[in-house]
C-alpha cells in the first residue's frame, strides 16, 4: 500500500513539476523596441509612458539640444490590460516619428505556449498584433503620405511571432519574425515589410541586467545606401525593489511602435543619430 | 453569458479585413508647377515655418534661414529630406509642426528648379 502511495506521489510530483512555468524570461512586456514574450497577468492594468529623446550627438544633437534631452522623438502614453494570464490587449497614443503622426495603437498579444521547467515545454511562443491609425489632419492635396484619399490610408499593421527561452536566471534570448503592412506608402516603397528580430537579457549583477535588441529588415529598398538602418538598441535595467524595474536604453530608432520604427529608422549610430529612452510602467490590480 | 473575448477578437479581425488597401502615393512632379522663386514666395513659407524666434534665425546652431544667402550655406538635399520625411518642421519650436501640401510642393520645386532668388 505504501508503495502505491509513493508511486502516486511521485507521479503527481513529476506531473506538477512538468507544468511549472518559467517566469520572467524578460522583466517587461517590451525588451527595448520589440515586444518580449511577457504578458500581463489576468486582471492587471498597466499604465505605460515610453519616451525617446532626440539625437544624442551628430548634426541635431550635442550641446544645442543638451544631447537630445530637450527634444522628444517619440512619446507613448497608454494602457494595457491582461484579459487572461496569456492574453492581453492595449491601447496607446504615440506622437509618431515617421510621416504619419498623432497615432492611436491597438494591441493584442497572446501567449500560445509558456516555457516550463525541467523537461516541460522548451520555450515560450507569443503572437503580437498591432494596428496603428494616424489622426493627423489630411493634407490639402496629393503627393504626400498625409493626404488621406481613403480613411484606410491612415492605417498600418504589424504582426509577429516571438519565441523565447530562458536558459538560466542570468541569460534569456528571443527571436521574432514579423510582417508589417502599411495601407499607403511612398511611390518608391512597398506596402509589405518583413523583418526578424533578436533580443537578449543578461543578468550582470543581482539587481542589474543588460538588454540587447535588434531587428533586421528584409527589404531591398531599406539599405544603408538608401539611408535606412536596422533598428537596434541596448539598455540597462535595475530592479529597484518591490518588483519595480527601471530601464534606460539607447537606440537609433525614433518611433516607439513597430509600425513606426520598423519602416522609418533612417538613423545611424556612427553619425550620432541615437538617443536615450526610458519607460515608466505601473501596474494596478483591477480584478 | 456573452463571450467577450470571442467578440473582441472577431471585431479586431473584421476591422483589419475591411480596412486594408494596397496603395502608393502618386508620383510627385514639379513639371506642372511654375518654378517658384525665393523673393515673395519661398521666403514667406520659410519665415512662417522655420525662421522665427527660437528656431532657424541668426545664431541658431542648426542653420540660419533668415536670408536667401544664409539658406544656401546649408545642404539643400538634407533640407529636402527633412521636409519630405516630415522630420521638419518639428514640434519643438513654437511654430507649426507640419507643412501644408502646397508649402511642401513650393519648397521642393524651388530647390529642384535651382533655388532661384528672384
Amino acid at each position: 500500500m505504501k508503495k502505491t502511495y509513493f508511486v502516486i506521489f511521485l507521479f503527481i510530483s513529476v506531473t506538477l513539476s512538468a507544468q511549472e512555468v518559467v517566469h520572467q524570461t524578460f522583466k517587461d512586456t517590451r525588451v527595448i523596441n520589440s515586444h518580449s514574450t511577457e504578458t500581463l497577468p489576468a486582471g492587471k492594468l498597466d499604465f505605460r509612458i515610453g519616451h525617446r529623446f532626440g539625437d544624442l550627438a551628430g548634426d541635431l544633437g550635442g550641446w544645442p539640444t543638451f544631447y537630445g534631452l530637450e527634444n522628444a522623438s517619440d512619446v507613448l502614453i497608454g494602457f494595457e490590460y491582461g484579459l487572461k494570464d496569456n492574453l492581453m490587449i492595449g491601447l496607446s497614443r504615440t506622437k509618431g516619428a515617421g510621416e504619419l503622426r498623432q497615432n492611436i495603437n491597438g494591441l493584442i498579444k497572446v501567449k500560445l505556449m509558456a516555457q516550463e521547467v525541467e523537461d516541460g515545454k522548451p520555450f515560450s511562443l507569443v503572437l503580437v498584433g498591432l494596428a496603428t491609425g494616424s489622426t493627423i489632419a489630411s493634407a490639402d492635396g496629393p503627393g504626400t503620405l498625409a493626404f488621406f484619399e481613403k480613411a484606410a490610408h491612415r492605417l498600418s499593421y504589424h504582426s509577429s511571432f516571438i519565441i523565447a527561452k530562458k536558459f538560466s536566471n542570468r541569460f534569456s534570448i528571443q527571436i521574432n519574425g514579423a510582417w508589417t503592412y502599411r495601407n499607403l506608402v511612398p511611390s518608391e516603397d512597398k506596402n509589405d515589410l518583413v523583418s526578424v528580430g533578436l533580443a537578449s537579457r543578461i543578468q550582470l549583477t543581482k539587481s542589474l541586467g543588460l538588454l540587447l535588441d535588434a531587428n533586421f529588415l528584409f527589404s531591398e529598398l531599406r539599405t544603408t545606401e538608401n539611408g535606412f538602418y536596422n533598428p537596434t538598441g541596448f539598455g540597462l535595467e535595475w530592479e529597484t525593489g518591490g518588483g519595480h524595474v527601471f530601464q534606460i536604453n539607447f537606440t537609433n530608432a525614433k518611433g516607439l511602435s513597430e509600425t513606426d520604427f520598423l519602416p522609418n529608422t533612417k538613423f545611424n549610430w556612427a553619425d550620432g543619430e541615437f538617443r536615450l529612452g526610458f519607460t515608466i510602467s505601473r501596474q494596478f490590480t483591477v480584478r | 453569458m456573452i463571450n467577450v473575448q470571442k467578440y473582441f477578437t472577431l471585431f479586431i479581425f473584421s476591422v483589419i479585413l475591411v480596412s486594408c488597401t494596397r496603395d502608393v502615393v502618386e508620383e510627385f512632379s514639379c513639371d506642372s508647377v511654375d518654378i517658384p522663386v525665393y523673393e515673395g514666395e519661398v521666403d514667406a513659407v520659410i519665415n512662417r515655418t522655420c525662421a522665427y524666434v527660437g528656431c532657424h534665425i541668426q545664431g541658431f546652431g542648426f542653420g540660419d534661414y533668415t536670408t536667401y544667402n544664409s539658406i544656401l550655406v546649408n545642404d539643400l538635399d538634407v533640407f529636402v529630406s527633412e521636409i519630405t520625411t516630415g522630420d521638419m518642421p518639428d514640434a519643438v519650436g513654437s511654430g507649426p509642426d507640419t507643412l501644408t501640401t502646397s508649402e511642401l510642393v513650393l519648397l521642393q520645386c524651388w530647390i529642384q528648379g535651382g533655388a532661384l532668388e528672384n
